[in-house]
């Protein structure tokens, strides 16, 4: 058997890795470079790996959801993300698909 | 800083030409950032980037998270049919060249046994490594160029009706019975190809083979070889489809049949040409004293008969079986 911390934690992360991707789009509504982002979901207590965070920008990229542009900030060259017109609408029906979820699942588990 | 040259061209190497570059000002870009947030303005020391770059975690896995296409050769959907395929191919290459190889033994027995025994299984390996790779290549291709654009919609399109029926038991065809077939046509590819002297009347002398009377003229066979090579695939081609359908149905009966004529076709050329038999054969046999001198008819018509004979029984085998597969297919069409 299993030490149950270890089972908690590893179903735990299986629960936030289908939030990525909402969290991720949550933030992009003002321009921002990776890092920052890393940081601000950081301070709201969801912690991202970089190494996850980078391809999946580039994915939501190719899929139309962002777009990104290299800017200059720092003296440093940094690309910045931001949602496109098709990847506000994904955002927002995200969001209420999420708020649905989130009422089903406190029904369930209440 | 040559650290982190390193890593960004672990990264890099991996991925596609035309993604390395911005990938790699990125990824230098998202160092950056993390030294400044680690030491700020302070020139950073070998440990911090030591300790960047592991939580960066391991190159071949970060560039596989960028690489989005398939990284593998033959996919999961498709790896049970490889294997499979793989096993019959592994078996018949290696039966084929091990039958193949016996034969020569007895009939031209080795200087050295050591070394024939060295050949024999040197003949086998190499014979398995070709069949593997044969395999695994066409796999890789349909695998990389046509798989997704075939099944991909065939899997999103499924739906219950498209269960096969459970087959009657007599309807089923057995696997064994199509990998006996496929076994034998490569048996018999091999030997038509480095040994057809061996496709003869064996002389023995007092329980001694003494020699070999060739059926065929050798030299024509060459010259026929690619057509004896295109009969046997048909064969092979025939017992896939009996593998790959796995019961009797009409569509197999018509593709057994019509494969079946063409290889009869195919069978007519081949022994209807004068050539193809051995001139001499009833002059060498004749040579050797151990023919029955009480024989009613002379050789010579008894030659002419078989080799006339010959092609009528392959005929009416090759009919025979068109016929049955036509009867099974209808019977097991109709409910």
């Amino acid at each position: 058997m299993a030490d149950i911390n270890e089972l908690v934690s590893g179903l735990v992360l299986e629960l936030r890795r289908g939030t990525l991707i909402l969290s991720v789009l949550s933030q992009l509504g003002t321009p921002q470079y990776g890092y920052s982002l890393v940081q601000k979901l950081e301070e709201n207590g969801i912690q991202i790996d970089v190494g996850t965070l980078y391809p999946l920008l580039r994915r939501l990229e190719k899929q139309g959801i962002l777009e990104s542009s290299w800017e200059l900030a720092d003296t440093r060259p940094r690309r910045y993300y931001f949602l496109s017109n098709t990847g506000k609408e994904v955002y927002s029906r995200m969001c209420d698909e999420w708020h649905k979820m989130v009422a089903s699942m406190n029904n369930l588990i209440d | 800083m040559e650290m982190i040259d390193r890593y960004v061209y672990a990264v890099t190497k991996r991925l596609p030409q035309k993604q390395r570059e911005d990938i790699e000002k990125e990824l230098r870009s998202l160092i950056d950032d993390m030294i400044m947030e680690r030491c700020g303005i302070n020139p950073p020391r070998d440990k911090d980037i030591e300790i960047i770059l592991t939580e960066l975690g391991n190159p071949s896995k970060l560039a596989a998270k960028y690489r989005d296409d398939n990284n593998y050769l033959i996919g999961p959907e498709h790896f049970d049919s490889y294997i499979f395929i793989l096993r019959i191919v592994m078996a018949a290459v290696a039966f084929g060249i091990a039958v193949g190889k016996i034969v020569e033994f007895f009939v031209d027995p080795p200087a050295l046994v050591i070394q024939a025994i060295g050949e024999f299984f040197a003949a086998i390996i190499s014979g398995a490594f070709q069949g593997f790779a044969w395999v695994t290549i066409i796999f890789a291709l349909s695998e990389r160029y046509a798989y997704h654009k075939i099944s991909g919609l065939n899997l999103n399109k499924w739906s219950v009706s498209d269960l096969p029926e459970i087959p009657q038991k007599e309807q089923r065809i057995k696997p064994s019975e199509a990998i006996v077939g496929i076994v034998f046509s490569v048996l018999f590819i091999i030997i038509f190809n480095f040994s057809s002297q061996l496709i003869g009347v064996y002389n023995f002398v007092g329980g001694k083979l003494v020699s070999i009377t060739p059926i065929f003229s050798e030299q024509d066979l060459k010259n026929f070889l690619p057509l004896i090579i295109v009969i046997f695939c048909l064969s092979i081609l025939k017992e896939c489809l009996k593998l790959i359908i796995g019961k009797w149905n009409l569509t197999l009966g018509i593709a057994t049949a019509a494969i079946n004529i063409i290889s009869l076709i195919f069978c007519i050329v081949l022994f209807t040409s004068p050539t193809i038999w051995n001139s001499n054969f009833v002059n060498e046999l004749n040579a050797l004293t151990i023919v029955p001198q009480d024989l009613d008819i002379s050789l010579d018509v008894l030659w002419q008969n078989v080799t006339n004979g010959f092609i009528l029984l392959i005929a009416f085998g090759l009919i025979l079986d068109s016929v049955v597969s036509i009867i099974k297919g209808i019977k097991y069409s109709i409910k």
